[in-house]
């Protein structure tokens, strides 16, 4: 899945950050905790929602994980199953119940009956089919790619109106989790036989959701009316039948500064990815700082071992772990909104292992794998051997609005371990056009709230992060996702995490966190598992 | 005259085919393009056949040349495209951020001549000696503050504080107040600074001095000679000053979270989305040749020695009347018609 959080206008954001706090000489404020708004009575319906999104809005596929458009297509299509953000528990939608056969390759599951999409038309086991279908074998003549998280699907079968067979071709304990995500939202059948550029219309998007299209421009705003007659929300949502909310109005507000004080000045509800500096802004003028951990991998810098670099070298990449202070990282660059990286899966990420063990401040340690590894110290601070300065280039990452900040702080960790970081801040198509099997670290992290998210990112076969088949790690990718006790498979992803930070070719950062700023009247704010806002439980009052 | 707007037409139309071979050429010539840094991209999962099912399908998979021929093929039958990231056909695109831009452009170019007229001549004339030279300054002010920091300022006192406007587009006439101030600020800059300037030089200009000697009063001379002769070359600035409005439309939206042409750019331009740079390039290109030509028209209505030279260039009516149409109509009745320095200077 894509984390797009970019970072529009980011120099001169930053400017204009600084040029509204310096005018907003405000003091005091209230502290809020994070998740859950406090207890206001009872709950009120109607009012609409005004939601502030620094990101314009992209082609309306299902499938596109952009985060200004997840967080409006989670508000449109139900899933056949919920996952619980809390628990990490998968919980019923619209499969009412399933049943898993021993060799865990057949679900069969029981849809719900009463449920229609927003055109009318009504859910069944025959559109079910078409959607999963689509999602697994892709579509050439309407220009649909196969949808990587559907990579062993077999097929599925059609039992009765009311009932499906899926069968996979290899077990995958993340199967029920897939079915869950945003991404695999159930849409009509008008949607289904939409081309690939049709597909990517507002106005194509029919699921059976709380919301449903009402008009908008789809690249700088929407906006979403209530369904009236919806009455199939998940069973732990705190309440049933229609949503409290009667209108969302999604606008593109690509200044920070510019939403901040539109928060500020009760002008705006919500709004997403508060930079870490204005959140105490936010706090200040009485509104809510909100924090989701966006669960599934921790924002780290992943190695290439393909690149023709010191970091070939298993004690210089363990030096370099060592070397990085990721306490400091949160303290100077982020907020106590952002978890401090323990492990290479976010807190909260069903499974996830303590890795805090490999992930220790140790800058003697550094120092003495870089010695022992014939990287002397120069005359000017920096390593060097046989003649070769110790030297890396780190890229901002577009994606990542507060990846310069952070990159900044590990450029002057690593230069106390002597070690030189030249720091490159390309345009995103530059920085698209550019990284490959070449770049020695890119920054990312992939975002789904199953342990599974490590094989798409360390598999040969998936995203292959090292550049480079590593036999051992494929195995190890391979054992958890066919195993089925949870203490088991608890211990098969911990294997993934040892052979992972052992060798080092992962420098795990800071937990990846979606911060939202609430206008005080904002209630019951929450977000599915990967920290999309999820509307259907919101209120004002 | 129709013959010469005729020229300059067909000169629009050759400029508007170089701009758009110029961006596809600049824009394929990057590297990367849409489709394939989408799958460059690990976050995206595509894998490479993914991909070229993508390419195939916006035929990105043809070579460069055949693409430009089938875009320019399109283009002549009135197609523009789909966006590459969104899907959304560009004229589509186009069509909903374009009246949102002309509305904010036309807008702050009312403020910006306003606000040029008001420095220029207060600038002038103003009895105060500080206040001629704190409206003197002003050009080089509003030049030097980029358009963001005027925007933010006005967001904040005007929308955060004061609640007078809404900070964000919602459709409404006063939405549009903030970023066409903005906007006409910016663009009033080298306009007041030019007309300023202008103004000073016609004052010197002997035909003034004549007035005068005739004992005309400022207000008489700044009306009947100065105002005309110093406006020409604040009319050329006008021309340029929408090349500007529209640069300043994409920041100017932005702060002001307006949808529009300075949105779509910004937003085509980093996601490589060639059909839509295309399209806001022919949009953008049009615009821009189209106010220019509108300035050389109104430049001989204004000015009667350039309609004299477009006259003269013509072969057949060189001779007789028409060379001798200006002292004629300026020879009757001298207090009314306008004065030229130069014919007045000869006399």
């Amino acid at each position: 899945m894509k984390i797009s959080q970019r970072r529009a206008f980011s120099p001169r954001s930053a400017a204009l950050g600084a040029a509204v706090l310096l005018l907003s000489a405000c003091s005091g404020g209230t502290q809020n905790t994070a998740n859950s708004s406090g207890d206001a009575g009872k709950p009120q319906y109607g009012g609409t929602l005004k939601f502030y999104d620094p990101v314009s809005y992209k082609a309306w596929q299902i499938t596109n994980t952009l985060w200004s458009n997840s967080n409006v297509t989670t508000n449109l299509a139900d899933r056949l199953t919920w996952q619980n953000p809390k628990t990490g528990k998968i919980e019923p939608w619209l499969a009412k119940s399933w049943t898993i056969s021993p060799d865990h390759l057949t679900y069969t599951f029981t849809i719900r009956s009463g449920v229609t999409f927003s055109d009318g038309s009504k859910l069944d086991a025959k559109v079910v089919k078409h959607n999963l279908d689509q999602h697994a074998f892709g579509d050439k003549k309407l220009g649909v790619a196969p949808d990587e998280f559907f990579a062993n699907y077999a097929g599925t079968k059609v039992v009765d109106p009311r009932t499906v067979r899926v069968t996979l071709s290899k077990p995958n304990a993340g199967f029920l989790q897939v079915l869950s995500i945003y991404r695999t939202g159930i849409l009509a059948e008008s949607y289904l036989k939409k081309d690939w550029n049709d597909k990517g219309k507002l106005t194509s998007l029919i699921g059976s959701g709380p919301f449903v299209v009402a008009g908008g421009n789809g690249t700088t705003n929407v906006v979403l009316k209530r369904r009236d007659d919806y009455n199939w929300a998940p069973k732990s949502f705190k309440h049933q039948g229609k949503a409290y909310l009667s209108e969302i109005r999604y606008t593109t507000v690509p200044e920070q500064s510019t939403a901040v004080g539109a928060l500020q000045s009760q002008q705006a509800d919500v709004v997403r990815n508060i930079a870490p500096d204005d959140e105490e802004t936010v706090k200040s003028s009485g509104g809510q700082v909100e924090a989701f951990p966006a669960q599934g991998e921790s924002n780290a810098l992943h190695i290439s071992l393909a690149a023709n670099a010191p970091t070939r070298d298993i004690e210089v990449r363990r030096a370099l772990q060592a070397a990085t202070d990721r306490k400091e990282i949160n303290d100077i660059a982020l907020s106590p909104s952002y978890g401090v990286a323990k492990s290479i899966l976010v807190h909260g990420t069903p499974k996830r292992p303590d890795g805090s063990a490999y992930l220790k401040y140790d800058p003697a340690k550094a120092k003495r794998l870089l010695e022992a590894a014939g990287w002397k110290t120069g005359p000017d601070g920096i390593r060097t051997k046989k003649g070769e300065r110790l030297s890396f280039t780190l890229y901002v990452t577009p994606y990542y609005q507060v990846s310069q900040a952070v990159v900044e702080v590990l450029q002057s960790q690593w230069k106390k371990a002597g070690i030189e970081v030249k720091l490159k801040s390309p345009s995103l198509s530059q920085y698209e056009a550019e990284i490959g099997k070449n770049t020695v670290f890119t920054q990312g992290q992939l975002s789904r709230a199953e342990p599974d998210v490590l094989r798409s990112e360390w598999h040969s076969e998936l995203a292959d992060s090292t550049y480079t088949e590593l036999p051992e790690l494929n195995t190890l990718l391979e054992a958890q996702v066919a195993e089925f006790d949870p203490a088991k498979r608890t211990a098969d992803i911990k294997a993934v995490q040892d052979y992972v930070l052992k060798n080092a070719l992962a420098i795990p950062l800071y937990d990846e966190t979606q911060v939202f700023g609430l206008r005080p009247n904002v209630q019951g704010f929450q977000t599915e598992a990967v920290a999309r806002s999820q509307f259907y439980n919101t209120w004002l009052s | 005259m129709a013959r010469y707007v005729l020229k300059r037409l067909a000169h629009t139309v050759l400029v508007l085919w170089a701009a758009y071979t110029l961006a596809f050429i600049l824009l394929t010539a990057l590297p990367g393009n849409a489709i394939s840094n989408l799958i460059n991209n690990p976050q995206n999962q595509l894998t490479p056949e993914d991909g070229k099912l993508l390419k195939a399908f916006y035929g990105l998979d043809h070579p460069v040349v055949v693409q430009y021929v089938r875009a320019l093929d399109a283009l002549l039958h009135g197609n523009l495209g789909y966006s590459l990231s969104s899907g959304a056909k560009v004229a589509d695109l186009l069509g909903d951020a374009l009246p949102g831009t002309l509305r904010l452009t036309a807008l702050g170019f009312v403020f910006g001549a306003v606000i040029a007229a008001g420095v220029g001549v207060v600038g002038s004339y103003a009895r105060w000696n500080w206040l001629r030279t704190l409206l003197q300054s002003f050009p080089a002010l509003a030049a030097s503050v980029p358009s963001f920091v005027i925007g933010i300022l006005i967001l904040y006192y005007f929308s955060f504080q004061l609640h007078l406007i809404p900070a964000v587009d919602d459709g409404t006439f006063l939405a549009l107040v903030g970023p066409a101030v903005t906007l006409g600020i910016m663009v009033s800059a080298p306009l007041s600074q030019v007309f300023s300037a202008s103004i000073a030089a016609t004052r010197r200009q002997p035909f003034v001095h004549v007035l005068q000697a005739r004992g005309a009063g400022e207000r008489y001379i700044f009306g009947r000679g100065v105002l005309r002769n110093s406006s020409l070359p604040v009319l050329t600035m006008l021309g340029l000053a929408v090349g500007e409005l529209i640069a300043g439309s994409v920041v100017t939206e932005a702060v002001f979270a307006r949808n529009g042409i300075g949105q779509i750019t910004l937003n085509a331009v980093n996601t490589q989305d060639l059909p839509v740079v295309q399209g806001v390039v022919l949009v953008a290109t049009t615009g821009y040749v189209l106010v220019n030509l509108v300035v050389d028209v109104v430049h001989p209505l204004i000015d009667p020695r350039i309609r004299a030279d477009i006259l003269a260039a013509r072969p057949k009516k060189t001779k007789g009347s028409e060379k001798g149409a200006i002292p004629a109509r300026l020879g009757p009745d001298e207090a009314t018609s306008p004065r030229l320095p130069e014919e007045v200077a000869t006399r």
